[in-house]
């Protein structure tokens, strides 16, 4: 809690920037707990039932704890024309999971949205903020294995 | 005011600047259909219901959200208009279950089907609890739907029925958001809100709490806005649409709320606010109490072989008879819940028959009629063991909306509770130190709070920042918290609960329930809704009341309730208002005005010298500052959910479920180390008193210290320390 204090202080406690202090929330713990949306509530006096509604309108906040990895599947029109619905559904087989699930090993998690504004990369996957234009379902293997590595070096 | 010229529909209208199409339509008699639109909630233009074509402008408009300019040409029903309205509602009515709305056959089915209201699960009028009372009905027939081109999607979500007082079945939403809006802007408790988004938004709570458990008041204003049969009063279900309205005065509180008895045939199915908020005791604890299974109708006497069903007379002439025996020794008991003129007849009837009279209020000197308007502006109220939210509740809501953001409220309570969350700073002391605290905010002699309380200078100093060049009350329940001695610099607004209260205190009364209950002299007991603890054997007990007791008597009178009479009451700001009979008493029973007024001719005895009473005044119990021995700081909170003396928690379960009045609630910590877990008997003493009572585990309560609710025979015990003698589960 003391941490989620800082991120209070660096806004000033002001209400109107509640989105930028959810989202660092989300940063700090992967996912937006009901215990630090109760403290949040409590402290910038803004009902828990408003914050509830924050958190599930935006889809960039997740309610459930996530993956160290976050897959995101660009579902958008030009991404769909160019293939995206075979990228996600080799995701689906590789990692096991449907879109909004996480995997067993808390390792990935996976998503989709519906249009990123990179249309001319389609189709995309972005891995935890990294875009990976023009992928194509055989490329799905060579991308996951990238955020592997680390883990086999341990 | 500056005045504008609007022409709708050809027709030229004068209007305030500043105003709405839609008002402007409405006040000069205009139809424009709406469904989001509510006239005390803030404009939404959700429903898209209401478009109007304005000249100049390429697409239609929502009235509701359109303020009106000078010279602007509307039209509200030109056949593109029409068109877009029905297409809407077709819209919408493709989520709400439609079958009968669009059924050829309805008006067949009217003629034999009334009873499939009662199924679990809404699948379309005839089995909607709203029926003809729908808001949607009435649409489809004005817009002339007769068949919806869209695909029903049924949201197949499970109906809510976990909660107390009303029902849930999101299936039936129309997301209007009215009852989010009601909740936030009306209530201020924002407990409802939209959440998710496209298809699947829907309203609820908090992480989809219960309501109990999210910070609900069950106040059922969302219920009476909802245009649909999505939220429903569980009581009123299964019955037919109220025939009439009638209005009166909510006795359950001081307050004296305006309220609408909606009647259909002889029932009085539910209690609606008249033009104001009522609080959940006048919302969802009238009908049911007035209908209740256990209510008692028939006059009783007891005689060789147990109660006897008698007629009036005879019951009354028994009656009679013993209060002639016992002359000069009866005392009555008489709930202040009951119209003016019963008091003042059975303050008559004790005059006659030289009893005495107790009444179960707190004995204040001056308590004085609430003065609302005298409140200055920009006030700063302090508030002192007291939770306006659960005893108060429309006060509060009062006093937010005459003064807006002008007003501070500090609170200084041991307890944490609801109103925390309207404060701008609480004050946590430790139990039975809210004195010093207020002297350390307010007084003149010292600005240094003692180490016992618990609080900080610092806190002290920020709350009395607060105060700084305002006008500062003290706000409290006189049955809570007792201002030892005036303060200069504040003034006082003192809250009592108890209906007629100022009436009671200009009267006087000889004894305090506790002095009477405990008083020898005393053969007969005439206890007129009150139903305390016995703590010996009577000559003879009268019980004049709803409900039958939970001891022996000899003689029940059965009483009606307040909707069934009519007269008056004295509210808390001393002003009289009307209660009227909307239903005529049940099976037998008679309005307390009318069995004292028969009594005092049965008795046959000269009617006896008014005689002047002052409020008789208990001595406190001695206070025990050991606390070895007793480890436990025991705080008697003041219990403003009675009915007739009786709490509503015995009587409804929902009120039952909402406060767990009758159980000793323990802090989390305090229970671990006594190993209590919720629901076990604990049984709590000290040397003086003792009960037992189960346990019930809350944030609300601090660490070391037992809350409980105050009972007519408990009125002595303030300030006690105890401790627990032993616990079952």
């Amino acid at each position: 809690m003391d941490k989620i204090d800082r991120i209070l202080e660096k806004y000033g406690h002001q209400r109107s920037r509640i989105i930028q202090i959810l989202n660092d929330i989300q940063k700090l713990q992967t996912y937006l707990r009901r215990d630090a949306l109760e403290h949040v509530s409590r402290r910038l006096h803004i009902p828990l039932s408003r914050l509830y509604s924050l958190a599930t309108f935006y889809s960039a906040f997740s309610l459930k704890p996530r993956g160290k990895h976050l897959v995101t599947v660009c579902m958008g029109t030009a991404c769909h024309v160019r293939g995206a619905p075979a990228v996600l559904s080799r995701l689906e087989d590789r990692l096991k999971i449907k879109p909004g699930e996480t995997t067993t090993d808390d390792e990935y998690t996976l998503k989709t949205v519906n249009c990123l504004g990179a249309c001319a990369l389609a189709p995309i996957v972005v891995v935890d903020e990294e875009y990976h234009g023009q992928t194509t379902a055989d490329k799905v293997e060579r991308l996951l294995a990238g955020y592997e590595k680390p883990k086999a070096k341990n | 005011m500056i005045k504008i010229t609007v022409t709708i529909n050809g027709r030229k209208v004068k209007a305030q600047k500043g105003a709405t199409v839609l008002e402007i339509a409405q006040a000069s008699g205009i139809r424009i259909p709406t469904l989001c639109h509510h006239k005390d909630l803030s404009p939404y233009g959700g429903c898209r219901l209401c478009i109007v074509e304005v000249k100049g402008t390429r697409n239609p408009l929502t009235a509701c959200t359109l303020v009106a300019e000078h010279g602007m040409v509307v039209k509200t029903d030109t056949e593109r208009v029409r068109k877009l309205r029905r297409a809407t509602l077709q819209l919408i009515l493709s989520e709400h279950p439609n079958a009968c709305l669009v059924c050829e056959r309805e008006g067949d089915c009217n003629n034999f089907q009334e009873c499939i209201k009662k199924s679990a699960v809404t699948f379309g009028c005839k089995s909607c609890p709203k029926n003809n009372e729908c808001e949607l009905q009435d649409l489809a027939r004005e817009l002339g739907i007769k068949d919806i081109p869209f695909e029903f999607r049924y949201r197949n979500l499970e109906p809510q029925r976990n909660d107390p007082f009303f029902d849930r079945d999101y299936n039936l939403c129309v997301l209007c958001g009215r009852c989010v809006r009601v909740c936030e802007e009306i209530r201020h408790a924002s407990t409802l809100e939209f959440h998710h988004r496209g298809p699947d938004t829907m309203v609820g709570t908090a992480f989809d709490l219960p309501h109990l458990e999210s910070g609900c008041q069950f106040c059922g204003a969302c219920v009476d806005v909802c245009p649909t049969g999505a939220l429903r009063d569980r009581f009123s279900r299964y019955d037919r649409p109220p025939d009439r309205k009638m209005r009166t005065t909510c006795l359950l509180c001081n307050m004296g709320c305006a309220i609408d008895l909606n009647v259909a045939g002889d029932k009085v199915t539910c209690t609606t606010p008249h033009r104001s908020q009522i609080c959940v005791r006048g919302r969802f604890g009238i009908a049911p109490l007035v209908h209740h299974p256990k209510r008692i109708t028939k006059p009783l006497v007891k005689k060789e072989h147990g109660l006897v069903e008698v007629e009036w007379d005879e019951a009354l002439d028994f009656a009679a008879q013993k209060l002639r025996e016992h002359h000069n020794r009866t005392g009555m008991l008489l709930s202040s819940q009951l119209t003016s003129e019963a008091i003042d007849r059975a303050y008559s009837l004790c005059d006659r028959s030289k009893a005495v009279i107790a009444v179960p209020a707190a004995p204040v000197e001056g308590l004085t009629p609430l003065q609302f308007r005298k409140i200055e502006r920009n006030a700063a109220f302090i508030v002192i063991n007291t939770d306006l939210v659960a005893d108060y509740p429309v006060l509060l809501l009062g006093l937010r909306r005459k003064f807006k953001d002008s007003k501070k409220f500090i609170v200084i309570n041991a307890l944490a509770h609801a109103t925390d969350r309207y404060a701008d700073t609480v004050l946590n002391p430790k139990p039975g130190t809210a004195h010093e605290v207020l002297d350390a905010l307010v007084g003149t002699r010292t600005r240094r709070v003692p180490k016992k309380c618990g609080i900080t200078a610092d806190e002290i100093d920020g709350a009395r920042c607060l105060l700084k060049d305002r006008p500062c009350y003290v706000l409290y329940d006189v049955a809570n918290f007792a201002l030892a001695r005036p303060v200069k610099s504040v003034k006082r607004l003192c809250l009592s609960a108890i209906p007629n209260g100022l009436k009671i205190c200009r009267m006087g009364f000889d004894r305090t329930p506790d002095q009477l209950l405990s008083s020898d002299r005393i053969d007969c007991l005439y206890l007129v809704g009150s139903a305390p603890f016995l703590r010996r054997k009577y000559q003879t007990v009268i019980v004049q009341d709803s409900f039958l007791p939970g001891f022996d008597f000899d003689v029940f009178l059965p009483a009606a309730t307040f909707v069934e009479l009519d007269g008056t009451m004295v509210d808390i700001e001393g002003k009289k208002k009307r209660v009227h009979r909307a239903v005529e008493p049940a099976g037998r029973s008679r309005s307390d005005e009318w069995i004292f007024g028969r009594l005092a001719q049965a008795m046959s005895m000269k009617p006896g010298k008014k005689k002047k009473r002052k409020m008789a005044k208990s001595k406190p119990m001695p206070r025990i500052h050991t606390s070895r021995a007793y480890p436990l700081q025991l705080i008697v909170r003041e219990n403003t959910h009675l009915y007739r003396g009786r709490p509503l928690s015995s009587l409804l379960t929902g009120f039952q479920r909402l406060r767990r009045d009758r159980s000793a609630w323990f802090n989390e910590r305090t229970a671990r180390k006594y190993n209590l877990h919720d629901g076990a008997l604990a049984k709590i003493a000290n040397h003086e008193i003792s009960f037992e009572l189960p346990v019930r585990i809350s944030q609300e309560v601090p660490d070391g210290a037992v809350l409980i609710f105050a009972h007519p025979s408990l009125s002595r015990i303030k300030d006690q320390r105890v401790r627990l003698e032993c616990s079952k589960s």
